[in-house]
């Protein structure tokens, strides 16, 4: 499923509106909401591991984005800005939970033979993408994202275009040796 | 750099089709050679799949309903925690010009310090907060700079960890030796909020912000 991207006009509607502030300022975060709820919350399920902790950074991203969206001066594409403050909260997420509880990946309840080892499998791939370096995940996860180009990629990165496809390969690499 | 490097790198760009066609060529010739390019593929296809699945997984589980009412949640307390920092910065302005004409003592100038003090740092933190998330738009590195703010976080909060400890300790001395009683109340408490932000900081900020960091940047 790719994901909708806005439009340079409709990115600058909402910006206007944003600035504006009171209900305008509402309805453009409910836009931008809309627009982004999916795709960050797929980014997030990968960073952190868990669905419950990635809900949890949606929020938090939102949240983030309802309060900077004014100051958001267009340096970047608004969905560039947006999964950098994603990574920036699941990084941080991750570090909060770290002190109480390790990663217990909430893999669905299978019924079935077939939905058991589909389990075993996901419930492995999911600790092996927990174990790998920031980068590694982050630059994974941003490819399981649909959509997404390398160029939107090496852009949220900040790194450069030819970068993020031998980072991708490494980090590939890195999860395969993980999972044995 | 072995020789399959630049082909696994050609395998990821066909698998999210970005691949030009000439490469395209290049690569099926050299796939009809090469048994470990052709794991390679297999298994990034693979990966790919249970990826895409946990993230469909998430998508059919979520409750959009529930996460907006959270961020509604969340705004309307904030709002509640702007109009309380409002109330006791009025609070505090009347305090201290009532301590000015106060016959014999500046209980309120010291009250009114004390909660505006309270307020301000509190309005750094989030002005710090705004203007951190609105940076995040700029086009440098994203993890390298989120490690060099982290770094920069552990290395103040080490620094500052003896001052906080030195004004806990002025501002006991101050209340022992303070003539009133509402002048040791005000030292104590002044003392507290010190010691309680002090604690906060090493006690949450900094070992996460040490987790954070050792996960970016293991060699910091």
């Amino acid at each position: 499923m790719a994901f909708p991207s806005l439009s340079p006009d409709v990115e600058a509607r909402i910006l206007a509106d944003a600035r504006e502030g009171g209900t305008r300022q509402n309805a453009a975060v409910a836009d931008v909401f809309r627009a982004f709820r999916e795709p960050v919350l797929g980014l997030c399920v990968h960073l952190t591991g868990r669905r419950a902790d990635a809900e949890d950074v949606v929020q938090e991203v939102f949240l983030a984005v309802h309060r900077a969206l004014p100051r958001f001066r267009g340096e970047s594409r608004l969905s560039t800005w947006i999964y950098r403050i994603a990574i920036r909260a699941s990084l941080e997420h991750r570090a909060r939970r770290r002190a109480i509880e390790p990663l217990d990946p909430d893999v669905p309840a299978p019924s079935g033979e077939d939905a058991i080892v589909a389990r075993d499998r996901a419930r492995k791939l999911v600790l092996a993408l927990d174990r790998l370096s920031v980068e590694h995940r982050t630059v994974l996860s941003l490819f399981a994202v649909d959509g997404l180009s390398h160029k939107e990629i090496a852009e949220i990165l900040g790194v450069p275009e030819g970068t993020v496809w031998s980072r991708l390969a490494n980090a590939r690499k890195r999860l395969t040796a993980e999972l044995g | 750099m072995s020789s399959c490097d630049a082909f696994e790198a050609a395998i990821e760009q066909r698998l999210h089709g970005e691949l030009p066609e000439d490469g395209a060529r290049v690569l099926a010739d050299h796939l009809v050679g090469c048994a470990s390019c052709r794991a390679y593929e297999a298994n990034a296809r693979a990966l790919d799949a249970g990826l895409a699945d946990r993230a469909r997984e998430a998508h059919a589980a979520v409750d959009w309903t529930r996460i907006e009412a959270g961020i509604r949640r969340r705004l309307r307390a904030r709002l509640w925690k702007l109009a309380v920092g409002v109330a006791i910065g009025v609070f505090a302005v009347v305090l201290a010009t009532w301590g000015f004409g106060a016959p014999g003592g500046t209980f309120g100038v010291e009250v009114g310090a004390l909660v505006s003090a309270i307020v301000l740092t509190r309005v750094v933190v989030v002005v710090r907060e705004v203007r951190s998330v609105s940076s995040l738009a700029a086009g440098d590195e994203l993890l390298a700079r989120h490690a060099e703010l982290l770094a920069k976080q552990v290395r103040s909060i080490r620094r500052l960890r003896w001052v906080a400890l030195a004004v806990v300790a002025v501002l006991a001395v101050l209340a022992v030796w303070a003539t009133e009683r509402r002048q040791t109340v005000t030292y104590v408490t002044l003392a507290c909020v010190v010691a309680a932000t002090w604690a906060h900081a090493l006690l949450v900020t900094y070992p996460q912000a040490r987790r954070e960091l050792a996960e970016l940047a293991p060699d910091e």
